[in-house]
This record gives C-alpha cells, sequence and structure tokens, in this order.
C-alpha cells in the first residue's frame, strides 16, 4: 500500500501543480460580472435559497475562480449563519464548503421541559459538488437550451440536542446526516434582461437538514423544486424572487413540526467582480412552531461574497 | 398569525408563476423602434464602436489588436457598425466573411470574448446606451462565442 500510495500521491500533486500552473497562464477573473451567481446558505453558487447550474467564481474555462461567503438571516424567532468556501475549476466543476449555524435564541422550551433547547447553537456542515452537464447560461443566447449541472451535497448535523430531544419526543430515529442529489437548469435571457433558474432535489432532509434527516412521517427521497427569476437592471444590479419546496419528514401535529415552503425576494449587487453583497427579505414558513411565538419565520437575509 | 403574514409568500409565488406562464411582460414593450433604433442609430453605434475598438488595442487581454493601425481600426470600425446594424434590425446587410472565417487562426479564448465584450459595454455605457438596448446587441454577439474560439 505504501510503495503505491507515494507515487500515486506525487503523481496526485504533479497533476494538480500543472492544473494549477495551466489556469495561473491562463488568467483570472475573466467570466463577465454577475455570472457566477452569489452564493446559497448551503455554499454552492445560486441565488440565496436556491442552487444554480452557474459555476462559482470568475474562471473561465481555462481559469480557476473561488469564492468565500459570509450570511445571516435573522428569523422572527431564530437566527441563522453560513460561511464557506467555494472553487470553480474551469467553470466545469464547483467544490464548496459552507458551516451553518443556526441558534435557537429564546424559544418557548419550558412549557416542554427543554430549557436545553434554549440559546441553543446548532451547527451543520455542507459539502458539495457541482458538475456543468451541457449548455452554457450566458452564450447560448440563439438556442432555447439552458446551463444543466447536476450535484452532490452532503450534510453533516452536528446537533446532539434538538435531534435527541425530537426521537425522544416523537419515539423517532431522526438521522443527522444525509445526502442531497439536484440537478439544475439555468438560462439568461439576455435580450430580456432575465435570468430563470429551475432546479429538482432529491432530498430527505428536515428543514434543510438543520433538524436532520429522515423522520417518523417518512425516510425516502422526495423531489423537492427549487425556483429563481431575477431581473437585471443593471450589469451590476439584479432583483428577483425565489420559491424553494420542501416538506420534510415530521408532520407532528402537537409539536406543529410540519413544514411550508420557502420564498424570498432579493436584490443583489456587484460592485467589482471581488465583491458582491445580497439583501433578501425570506420566509421559511414555520419550523417547529410549538417552541416558537412565530408560526411563520420570517426575517432579513444579508450575505456578503468576496472572490476572484 | 394573520392571513397577511402570506401576503409576501403569495407575491413571489404569483410572479414566480405568472412569469413562468408568460403572462407578465418580463421584456421590453416593443414600440415601432428597432433595436438598432433603440441603441440610438448610426451616429451613436459609430460612436461607441470607435470607442470599443480603441479599447480593445489598449486591452492587455487583447493581444490580437496589439499589431492593428489606425487604418485597420477604422476599417474594423465601419464593419462593425455594419454588423451591429443587420444583427440589431437596422436594415443593413452584413457586410462580409461570416465570423468562423473572419476569425478564423485568431484562436480567442473566452477571457478575450469577454474582454471584447466588457469594453465593448464600457464604450456603451459612455455613449449613454440604455442597458436593455446593450443587452439586445449583446445577446445577437454571444453565440458568436462558439464560431470564434480556439479556430
Amino acid at each position: 500500500m505504501r510503495m503505491k500510495s507515494v507515487p500515486a500521491c506525487l503523481a496526485g500533486v504533479i497533476l494538480v501543480t500543472g492544473l494549477v500552473g495551466t489556469a495561473t497562464a491562463a488568467g483570472f477573473s475573466n467570466k463577465l460580472l454577475a455570472t457566477g451567481g452569489v452564493s446559497t446558505v448551503e455554499g454552492s453558487a445560486g441565488g440565496g435559497l436556491a442552487t444554480w447550474a452557474l459555476i462559482a467564481g470568475y474562471g473561465t474555462d481555462e481559469q480557476l475562480g473561488a469564492t468565500v461567503h459570509a450570511t445571516g438571516v435573522n428569523l422572527d424567532d431564530y437566527e441563522l449563519r453560513s460561511y464557506g468556501v467555494a472553487i470553480g475549476i474551469f467553470d466545469r466543476v464547483e467544490l464548496s464548503f459552507a458551516r451553518q449555524k443556526f441558534n435557537t435564541q429564546s424559544v418557548l422550551s419550558n412549557g416542554l421541559g427543554a430549557p436545553a433547547l434554549q440559546n441553543y447553537k446548532l451547527e451543520q456542515d455542507v459539502f458539495g459538488i457541482k458538475v456543468r452537464l451541457l449548455g452554457d447560461a450566458i452564450y447560448d443566447q440563439d438556442s432555447w437550451m439552458p446551463q444543466i449541472a447536476v450535484g452532490i451535497q452532503y450534510k453533516d448535523n452536528k446537533d446532539d440536542t434538538v435531534i435527541p430531544f425530537l426521537n425522544g419526543a416523537l419515539g423517532s430515529n431522526i438521522k443527522d446526516s444525509g445526502t442531497d442529489f439536484y440537478i439544475a437548469a439555468t438560462k439568461l435571457y439576455l435580450d430580456q434582461s432575465v435570468l430563470v433558474n429551475a432546479t429538482l432535489r432529491l432530498t430527505k432532509a428536515n428543514q434543510f437538514g438543520l433538524l436532520g434527516f429522515e423522520g417518523p412521517d417518512g425516510d425516502s427521497y422526495q423531489p423537492e423544486f427549487e425556483g429563481s427569476i431575477a431581473y437585471l437592471l443593471r450589469k451590476d444590479l439584479a432583483v428577483g424572487a425565489e420559491i424553494r419546496t420542501k416538506r420534510g419528514n415530521l408532520d407532528n401535529p402537537g409539536l406543529n413540526l410540519s413544514e411550508d415552503n420557502a420564498y424570498d425576494v432579493f436584490v443583489a449587487y456587484f460592485p467589482t467582480k471581488n465583491i458582491s453583497i445580497t439583501a433578501a427579505y425570506v420566509d421559511l414558513g414555520q419550523i417547529v412552531g410549538a417552541l416558537t411565538q412565530n408560526d411563520s419565520q420570517r426575517g432579513g437575509f444579508l450575505s456578503l461574497q468576496l472572490g476572484f | 398569525m394573520l392571513k397577511s403574514d402570506y401576503s409576501l409568500r403569495r407575491m413571489v409565488a404569483s410572479a414566480l408563476l405568472l412569469s413562468s406562464l408568460g403572462l407578465i411582460p418580463t421584456g421590453a414593450v416593443h414600440a415601432a423602434g428597432s433595436d438598432w433604433e433603440a441603441l440610438g442609430g448610426r451616429d451613436v453605434v459609430t460612436t461607441f464602436t470607435t470607442d470599443a475598438v480603441n479599447r480593445w488595442r489598449k486591452n492587455p487581454v487583447l493581444v490580437q489588436f496589439a499589431q492593428t493601425d489606425d487604418a485597420k481600426a477604422a476599417r474594423l470600425v465601419v464593419f462593425l457598425v455594419e454588423q451591429f446594424c443587420a444583427e440589431t434590425g437596422g436594415g443593413c446587410t452584413y457586410p462580409g466573411k461570416n465570423m468562423t472565417e473572419a476569425h478564423a487562426g485568431m484562436n480567442i479564448t473566452t477571457a478575450q470574448f469577454n474582454a471584447l465584450a466588457e469594453d465593448l459595454q464600457f464604450a456603451m455605457d459612455a455613449a449613454n446606451v440604455p442597458f436593455r438596448a446593450q443587452n439586445k446587441l449583446l445577446a445577437k454577439l454571444a453565440p458568436m462565442l462558439k464560431d470564434m474560439k480556439g479556430r
């Protein structure tokens, strides 16, 4: 094994060095402004909630690109933070990572005999890979063909309080990790100054995985839809709206666990290729209604992205 | 909570649905004028095309233009204005060779193609061409990347 792994490792290093060398020689950041999208809360390139077929960063088909993001979502009863990085390789492959922190703040846990649920900071890591298969969202203006990409997101929820509480209350076996599979189609209608995206995601997640995966009311993959429409006001400014369906596998009426679809309206500003700012108003629907004063979680979304 | 809490989701859902059905006019309302007229007609197009070609000659990414002298640049402007006119319904006939022939051997990369587009955008901005009219022209030019790349 050792004898084999050393040459394999060397070959890997040489390959990566070669790729980086080729890409560096081809320069940086020559994709057109805004054509890398922004960062979703799951770390991949897209809108704020919906993952798109675009590859992160400003690298062309001969270049590397990368982004980092910090996003805050302040909901009525909860807070969500997301930090992450994405790398675009030759405008073909995207590798992404995001760490999500979900703060339960002052939820109404005492009535349930679970004070540990208050001010609990739940963490989830999302590892993603996306591959562009067909089409080009930007250049194929003479064709109906969108840019199509497929991807996988592996989600590792590090929670040791909420999921055990739910499993105790429901007598269930909610998992703390899961894998989503998606196919995304993105098209820029440049002569209309409009960008449209549609994504189909197969998932077992409850509330994006923040409440784990599978549950008493389902343990198989369900298809969910992510749709976005953006209107370009200027080359550096877009406004739009998104919908993301989610059902989850928790329907317990006593704890008000059923989920609603998520919506947002956003404005994204790209002052340069190295920075973008996205502000949105989101409605994520009910999230464990028994713990909250509001039966729908709405609030502001603010995201900063840096990259090249 | 009150039903009005759901106004955002209703609004977003309706907008997405209506736009997908084509019921919201996402495009420009087509007035009598052509896209050529929206660009500003021959005078404005000549102005921004001259500006764009000058920017291309100074752009370090566009090594192909390093040797372009003033006479050659002037011929290129005339050629491009006719092309833009033909592409945007200005009633011109496309003058010369097609894109594949015109760029044979140029070996244009995506980065260089985008540099052409960005300089053209800057030039159109400088000439106060409305953003939507710019995009109508760029939509006609974008597919040419396929013909110009690596040939």
